[in-house]
């Protein structure tokens, strides 16, 4: 026995299908994926092969070659616009045997905690009312048409204990969610694991003491809630979600890397990263406003890779670039006595202390103009991109004494010589400098640094060579 | 990078063997080309990409060359036995959308004759 399950397709309500697979969209706190394998696993089926649409890498990242659950994942492709049913027909005899094959999204809705297998010469349907979303057979009478491209015979529902639940509509994927935190979560729970008290908290989870959690609520794992979060009843919330401070959320689900702004109340609501489902109507509204709702993202090897490989290449052609100028500024600044550099501690990149040089200008002339305009003040701190201390673009460092509050705040650090805050009139407030942060975790990509670099730089210049002339 | 040319049944076999990448492309299209041109009316091209270690957009380049070329002439080229890594390249780029990939050398045989 087999299982082919189709990953391909897409679900009209939920936008960017390529970079959120159906099959990975999380229910409960874990990816849909997760309950196809371990319905699989109590089957007794250990060859599962999964026929891959857009976003397939993602999917194959995740579940890699199966190990972790025990069974045997391979992969394939379908021409785009092909049949799912086509597929089985290129290799027939590796289906006949028996097969769980999958076509279309949709859920291991489990009636019971246990399941069982069919016995040989069973055949059962996978589906609700009309829609057959696959089917489950150890019956060479149905297979043998099927996989000789003729129409099958109807087949029976299910006896199993399990079957498909379809996805289509964001009310189905929200009400399928809340039927699983309000109990139906304990038919998939793994034997030695219990529900306490209807709530399930995954790890690395930070919860301030004033936050009130009413249950049944469902936290993934990497979450930060802030002080006078009210969480539930009836919350799902996926893996690395920021909730900023005195936000409400019940009867709503989030998806994973969503950030939730302060002082918001959500309900009866599906949140994507900045995209805001309404389950009833699928109406979906993306907002631009990252102080609502914001992605928090991940950065992936490749992505990491390609930015401290831009970093490492560009920071030393600009620290020989920059060097004739340095001296030239800098020399005529100490002569005026227009600036100095002094000492100040942030955390680099591995969250270690260091110090590093700032400028302080003392008195405003063109030398010091010049001098920051050309982010020639800059140029002491390339060294510590090369020494992989910092990052050349990034958000703002942080300081050891902000170090507590703010990297509860934010998932991933990456302190930069160049940073969206440095344009910023005045010392912004942490809050200020947390939405940043975000939305530069949000937007880490090559292209997005190349544009910082020039932003960040050109700005600076312009608003130098406008204060002389007012000056 | 090596490259095998041959027809089995009707149906012409293009095994790549090491990196496709852009040092191997121009040679690689020139073989294509001059083999093509012998084996005309060929109504199935399959590339095995079982020993292709792997790819970069210079490849992709040619594979997709190498599709219109074979599509030009009535017929079709389709992929197998793609490894992990090569496999991520074509989704990351969705060629594998253009393509018919099949899991293996047999597979592709017996849906291509």
């Amino acid at each position: 026995m087999k299982a082919l399950l189709h990953t391909g397709g897409s679900l009209a309500w939920l936008p960017d299908p390529e970079e959120r697979p159906w099959i990975l969209l999380p229910v409960g706190n874990r990816p849909i994926l997760e309950y196809w394998v371990e319905c699989c696993v109590d089957l007794g089926i250990r060859d599962i092969r999964l026929v891959l649409g857009n976003g397939g890498y993602l999917i194959e990242e995740y579940a890699g070659d199966g190990e972790r659950w025990g069974v045997q994942i391979s992969y394939s492709f379908q021409k785009e616009g092909e049949e799912p049913d086509r597929f089985p027909l290129r290799n027939p005899d590796l289906w006949k045997d028996g097969v769980l094959y999958l076509r279309q999204p949709s859920f291991p809705l489990r009636q019971q905690k246990s399941i069982s297998a069919l016995a040989a010469g069973e055949s059962c349907r996978l589906g609700a009312g009309e829609i057959d979303y696959g089917f489950y057979s150890a019956d060479s009478a149905h297979l043998t048409p099927f996989l000789a491209g003729q129409s099958p015979s109807a087949l029976p529902e299910s006896s199993t204990g399990f079957s498909a639940y379809g996805i289509e509509s964001a009310k189905s994927y929200f009400d399928l969610n809340l039927r699983i935190i309000q109990g139906e979560i304990s038919h998939y729970l793994a034997p030695g694991y219990e529900l306490s008290e209807g709530s399930h908290i995954g790890y690395n989870v930070v919860i301030p003491p004033s936050v009130i959690m009413e249950p049944p609520v469902m936290i993934g794992n990497d979450v930060r809630l802030s002080p006078l979060n009210a969480i539930g009843p009836h919350a799902v919330i996926g893996n690395s979600v920021v909730i900023d401070a005195q936000t409400e959320l019940k009867d709503c689900v989030i998806l994973d890397g969503s950030y939730i702004g302060r002082n918001l109340s959500i309900e009866q609501k599906i949140v994507a990263g900045n995209l805001l489902i309404d389950p009833d109507t699928g109406d979906s509204l993306r907002l631009d406003d990252s102080l609502l709702l914001g992605d928090v993202g991940k950065s992936t090897p490749l992505s990491d890779f390609m930015n401290i490989f831009f970093g490492q290449v560009f920071s030393f052609i600009l620290w020989l670039l920059f060097l004739p100028g340095f001296f030239v500024f800098y020399s005529l600044i100490r002569l005026t006595g227009s600036g100095n550099y002094t000492k100040k501690t942030i955390l680099d990149a591995r969250k270690q202390p260091r110090m590093c040089p700032e400028f302080v200008r003392v008195k405003k002339n063109i030398f010091t103009g010049c001098f920051q305009g050309l982010s020639l003040d800059r140029w002491p701190l390339l060294v510590s991109v090369l020494r992989k201390q910092l990052y050349l673009c990034g958000h703002a460092p942080i300081t050891p004494e902000d170090a507590e509050d703010r990297f509860e705040k934010i998932p991933e650090y990456f302190p930069g010589v160049f940073y969206d805050e440095l344009l910023l009139p005045q010392q912004p407030s942490s809050l200020i400098l947390n939405v940043y942060a975000l939305n530069y975790i949000k937007n880490r990509k090559l292209t997005g640094e190349i544009s910082l670099f020039f932003r960040v730089g050109l700005q600076r210049l312009l608003r130098k060579m406008s204060n002389m002339e007012e000056g | 990078m090596k490259s095998e040319f041959k027809t089995q049944n009707g149906t012409g076999i293009i095994e790549l063997i090491g990196d496709l990448h852009v040092v191997s492309v121009d040679e690689l299209r020139q073989k294509f080309t001059d083999w093509s041109q012998n084996h005309g009316g060929l109504k199935y091209v399959i590339v095995d990409l079982q020993q292709t270690t792997a790819i970069d957009s210079a490849g992709l380049g040619l594979l997709i060359a190498m599709y219109k070329q074979i599509q030009a002439q009535g017929g079709e080229l389709v992929l197998c036995s793609m490894n992990k890594k090569v496999r991520m390249v074509f989704q990351l780029t969705r060629v594998h959308q253009i393509f018919s990939i099949y899991d293996d050398l047999d597979e592709a045989l017996r849906n291509c004759a």
